[in-house]
């Protein structure tokens, strides 16, 4: 009866050893797929930064509006990409104040354009070393935006200022580039031990949590004022209210989320849940909420900033934040506790 | 033990090299952890746990399950009795007594109109206690009195402004200084923030025997809730802030109190400072050594600062850490997170980490040790 039960205890623990065996090898497919995804996404970034230097170069150099038109089109662009990357709140991203220096957001209105004006007033004298040294207020894409799309300075003004800045994106996001294919990427995806690859799955999903907190307070909740009845939205809190843009950038933070969470047509959240738990109902669950998120995204005609002011659309935003918390929510008590990981407890919502 | 830290505070006087600080074996006591944690499952318990001398395996003394999250312990002077005081905006404190008698909880219910806003404190006698507690229907801060004997509420002092936090009561045991973060809560509308366009956080001293404000001080920026504080071995107060703002550019959020005169900010580069993410969760000074430890789990680092010359120490960085503590007989700062992990950060100039214990179990904010 004693060798039995010795027995029993062996198998069980083989068995045990190899269904974690099995998990933890789920999880390297799944973060290889998040860091092929973060690689090109990053890599993107750093080729629509140049594109835009190159295009504010050329609008320079002509003075043409069309030249103009090209240059806020390629700001677009790259804002759209960023939208890819900024929802990654982990690793370089969040190293050296990376993710303000490239966008310094939210800000108190009046903050950033008081200190390009500041700038334009010396503009001849602006190169990239003083970009670096001055506040982040101004050394990225909120600065450009006001720069390109707000068109009250001269010309000779914005040029050097706006190329400066310019070049301070190339070189920031060229840092979070090589980042991803070095020295991060190895500690990333190379972890050999089951603690390090739970703790890399930890932080990569608490950072997609982050975001998606950040979408629903910062660029929603807040700016449109949704907790406080009868209370007209705020449009100089709106993320991109120069170019009009913000409710484009949250529909690239949702598309982005999704990629991240399955992979595309790589491997997945589906996959993962496939593998380990077919008859779980987890990632059907967020996925069917991401789909309602992005179907009431799609249902909006107008950007934000005009939406803002409509009491329908409100209406709408409000069910669209609602949606919002509520994949948090799925994501903190379905997919957390299936993973055995846990929200980062001290960092939000602090005393 | 107090002969020991006399000759061991001499002795670090005279000495110019801290990688060599370390206490005898036979003055360290077997440290308690006091801290309120919390499970997967959302259960929340109040636990004290011994370790052994090296940290293994630790011995849980008492284990009471707690209504909702806890905050902060305090431990009187002696070590007999212990209050843990509940998340803000909390209605209740639970009391315990040396024996760990964890079947006969002590549970203090606030006052009417009153809310716990997480930290107590004990009088140097141990016959009272005095706990921060929000006034929302009149928008004000009050110190709520409580006897020991029965737990009974007695009376109440000012704050000396809005929403104060952290309480210590200085080394003469007459006045307490407290943390006003300057942030106003009602209870219909629990964690929300009412008044961060007008907010005037500061420091006050209060005369206990009068209930007198006899000091004030204010920070520059008034988006610095002041929230957190402790003293040192010289009798000086460390406060440590969170910027209630999205910080773009970093600022100093720690700053001393020297001789009770000027509040002045401490040393640290722009580079160090974003190690806090504008956010400071704990502030703990080491009883015995010069040193003092500011947490951030919104930055995931400890900052060590020397108190004689304001000085950056050092820092190291652990990912979601609030918890921090330091015992009076080690030359180590221990440190808890979220993640369920239990650390121990040796204050020599390497400040080796070791893990001490990891369990699932989430640390809540503070831990304090006796």
């Amino acid at each position: 009866m004693r060798y039995l039960l010795l027995c029993w205890f062996v198998l069980a623990a083989s068995f045990s050893d190899i269904v974690n065996a099995r998990h933890d090898a789920e999880l390297v497919n799944w973060l290889n797929q998040v860091s092929a995804t973060a690689q090109q996404n990053h890599n993107r970034l750093l080729q629509e930064a140049k594109a835009l230097k190159s295009a504010v170069a050329s609008y320079c150099h002509s003075q043409q509006q069309d030249a103009l038109a090209a240059a806020q089109n390629q700001w677009r662009n790259l804002m759209q990409q960023w939208m890819q990357v900024v929802v990654l709140q982990f690793g370089p991203l969040m190293e050296e104040d990376r993710r303000l220096r490239i966008q310094a957001w939210p800000m108190r209105p009046g903050l950033m354009e008081k200190q390009v004006r500041r700038l334009l007033k010396h503009a001849d004298s602006v190169t990239l070393g003083t970009i670096k040294e001055a506040s982040v207020v101004v050394q990225g894409l909120p600065a450009l935006e006001y720069l390109l799309f707000e068109k009250s300075s001269p010309i000779s003004q914005v040029c050097p200022v706006t190329l400066a800045i310019a070049d301070h994106l190339i070189e920031q996001t060229g840092i979070l580039q090589k980042a991803w294919t070095g020295d991060f990427l190895a500690e990333f995806t190379e972890s050999a031990d089951p603690a390090g690859i739970e703790n890399n799955v930890d932080e990569f999903l608490n950072g997609l949590v982050t975001a998606l907190q950040q979408i629903s307070r910062r660029k929603l909740k807040d700016p449109l004022q949704l907790n406080l009845n009868n209370k007209e939205g705020k449009l100089k809190e709106l993320e991109s209210f120069y170019s009009r843009n913000s409710l484009t950038n949250i529909r690239s933070n949702v598309a982005a989320l999704d990629l991240y969470l399955n992979g595309g047509d790589g491997y997945g959240l589906d996959d993962y849940q496939q593998a380990v738990d077919p008859e779980g109902v987890t990632a059907h669950l967020i996925n069917d909420q991401l789909r309602e998120i992005q179907t009431s995204l799609n249902g909006f005609t107008q950007p934000l900033e005009s939406a803002i002011g409509n009491q329908k659309q409100r209406r709408e935003l409000r069910k669209l934040h609602q949606q919002l918390v509520e994949l948090q929510f799925q994501l903190e008590s379905q997919l957390f506790k299936q993973l055995g990981i846990t929200r980062d407890f001290n960092s939000e919502d602090g005393d | 033990m107090d002969l020991s830290r006399r000759r061991f505070i001499k002795w670090t006087t005279l000495s110019t090299l801290p990688c060599s600080w370390r206490f005898a074996d036979a003055t360290q006591q077997s440290p308690t952890v006091f801290s309120s944690i919390s499970t997967s499952n959302d259960e929340h318990w109040w636990v004290c746990q011994q370790f052994s001398q090296d940290f293994g395996p630790p011995a849980t003394l008492a284990k009471i399950r707690l209504p909702a999250r806890g905050h902060a312990t305090c431990v009187s002077p002696s070590g007999e009795k212990s209050v843990l005081v509940g998340r803000r905006p909390a209605t209740w404190m639970v009391a315990m007594e040396r024996s760990f008698d964890t079947l006969r909880p002590r549970w203090i219910t606030v006052q009417e109109e009153r809310h716990f806003l997480g930290h107590a404190v004990f009088s140097q006698d141990e016959k009272f206690l005095y706990a921060t507690e929000n006034s929302y229907q009149e928008g004000r801060g009050v110190i709520g009195v409580y006897r020991t004997v029965d737990y009974q509420r007695i009376g109440e002092l000012a704050s000396g402004g809005i929403g104060p936090h952290e309480l210590r009561l200085m080394p003469d045991g007459k006045q307490l200084m407290v943390a006003n973060g300057g942030i106003l809560t009602h209870s219909s509308r629990p964690r929300e923030k009412l008044n961060l366009d007008r907010m005037q956080p500061n420091l006050s001293r209060i005369e206990l025997s009068t209930g007198r404000i006899t000091g004030q001080w204010y920070l520059g920026d008034r988006l610095l809730s002041i929230r957190h504080l402790d003293i040192d071995a010289q009798g000086d107060v460390w406060v440590g802030c969170q910027y209630q703002a999205t910080l773009l550019d970093p600022i100093p959020l720690v700053a001393r109190l020297r001789r009770q005169s000027n509040l002045e900010v401490v040393q640290a580069t722009p580079n160090q400072w974003r190690k806090l993410n504008g956010y400071c969760g704990s502030v703990a000074c080491h009883p015995a050594l010069p040193l003092v430890a500011v947490s951030s789990p919104r930055g995931d680092h400890i900052l060590f600062w020397h108190i004689d010359d304001r000085e950056l120490y050092g820092m190291v960085k652990i990912r979601d850490v609030c918890g921090i503590a330091m015992p009076a007989d080690r030359a180590e700062c221990l440190a808890s997170n979220g993640k369920g992990e239990l650390y121990s950060v040796s204050l020599d100039k390497s400040l080796e980490i070791r893990l001490i214990r990891h369990s699932p179990l989430k640390w809540d904010n503070h831990l304090t040790t006796a």
